[in-house]
């Protein structure tokens, strides 16, 4: 029976990345409307990146539109189609940085503590949340930086993907996949912890 | 160290049990703007065509309009201009959810494209007076291209039909 697998582990399912890399191949093939798809495919990703690397919403519109038509100016310059995906992520996290950057020159703060990229977290916007994912949004947020910025960013791509991201993300392949990886063993062990998530 | 341990066990289903909730817990604290792509798209027509964007430039009225069969029929009428021409759009129902479209460009004759996006492109030429009609069409988002016989193409920012 190995037909009979579930979508999780279906390898002959292509990954985001897979399918980024072949819409990529279409469009330099003399395709104009692939890049179009490839546009509604990954953009919910990277304004996750935008968002992930401390964008205000505002700024991080701007920053996934400027990455985009980037990308069709350096169409040469990416050899592998495959990674096309972790070029994007690389591009959109470097303009988030950049603009993190003016925006906190721009920004007088007397705590030093500016995060443009919080998620509005007052009671009214969690309340749309399940109480587990209250939970879950909590526990992700007590995590080092780069573990809380890895683990939101591949929860929105295949596993297949995960190397690719964690390199894009100045992180060792293998920080997460094929081992569970200390970022996502913290918030297992955190969230083990909280009756909250466990009797949900 | 028992966290080592743990840390290095296999991904198994509970992991990504806990991933799905994260992307969907993302997904819905912070959505990605749901027009986002969209303008992506046009920003990189814009780019490729090197083409000029029209700006509104009339707001958008209803003018009661007599057809031929004197029926009369609602339209809603905007303008787009750039600083060498203008682009009136008139669009109209028709009958089973389809919308027409009346167009006038001041620069004459011209190729005009109507970009649905998922709904295709469908193309028209404009007279010598710069009058053109787009007919039977789905409802939705779209905006014009428009190639004068001199000149950068022109683009408008999407409408809705």
């Amino acid at each position: 029976m190995t037909e009979h697998r579930s979508p999780e582990t279906d390898t002959a399912q292509p990954s985001l990345a897979q399918r980024a890399g072949e819409r990529f191949t279409a469009y330099r093939d003399g395709e104009p409307e692939a890049m179009g798809q490839l546009v509604e495919l990954l953009t919910p990703l990277l304004w996750q990146v935008a968002r992930a690397h401390g964008c205000a919403a505002h700024a991080a519109e701007d920053v996934v539109q400027e990455v985009w038509l980037r990308l069709v100016d350096h169409v040469d310059d990416i050899r592998e189609p495959l990674a096309v995906l972790g070029w994007l992520v690389v591009a959109v996290k470097r303009e988030a940085w950049r603009d993190g950057r003016a925006a906190r020159r721009s920004t007088y703060d007397e705590t030093g503590t500016v995060d443009p990229g919080a998620v509005d977290e007052d009671p009214e916007s969690l309340a749309i949340l399940t109480e587990r994912q209250r939970t879950l949004w909590a526990a992700v947020g007590e995590l080092p930086d780069r573990c809380r910025v890895l683990l939101r960013l591949v929860a929105f791509v295949d596993r297949p993907d995960y190397d690719q991201v964690s390199t894009a993300l100045g992180m060792p392949r293998g920080s997460i996949g094929p081992t569970r990886g200390r970022c996502l063993d913290k918030l297992r062990r955190s969230l083990a912890a909280d009756p909250r998530w466990v009797d949900a | 160290m028992i966290a080592t341990d743990t840390a290095t066990g296999p991904f198994d289903s509970t992991d990504e049990a806990v991933l799905r909730e994260l992307r969907e817990t993302a997904a819905r604290l912070d959505p990605c703007p749901a027009d986002l792509a969209e303008r992506v798209k046009f920003a990189l027509t814009v780019q490729a065509l090197q083409a000029e964007v029209a700006q509104l430039t009339s707001q958008p009225e209803l003018v009661s309009r007599t057809s031929a069969t004197q029926e009369p029929a609602e339209a809603t009428t905007v303008t787009y201009s750039t600083e060498s021409l203008s682009i009136m759009v008139s669009v109209s129902r028709e009958g089973a959810g389809r919308t027409r479209l009346d167009g006038w460009v001041t620069c004459g004759p011209a190729e005009v494209e109507l970009d649905q996006g998922e709904h295709g492109v469908r193309r028209a030429t404009a007279d010598e007076d710069g009058r053109f009609v787009l007919a039977d069409l789905p409802r939705g988002l779209a905006h014009l291209l428009v190639r004068p016989a001199r000149g950068r193409p022109v683009v408008t920012p999407q409408f809705t039909l």
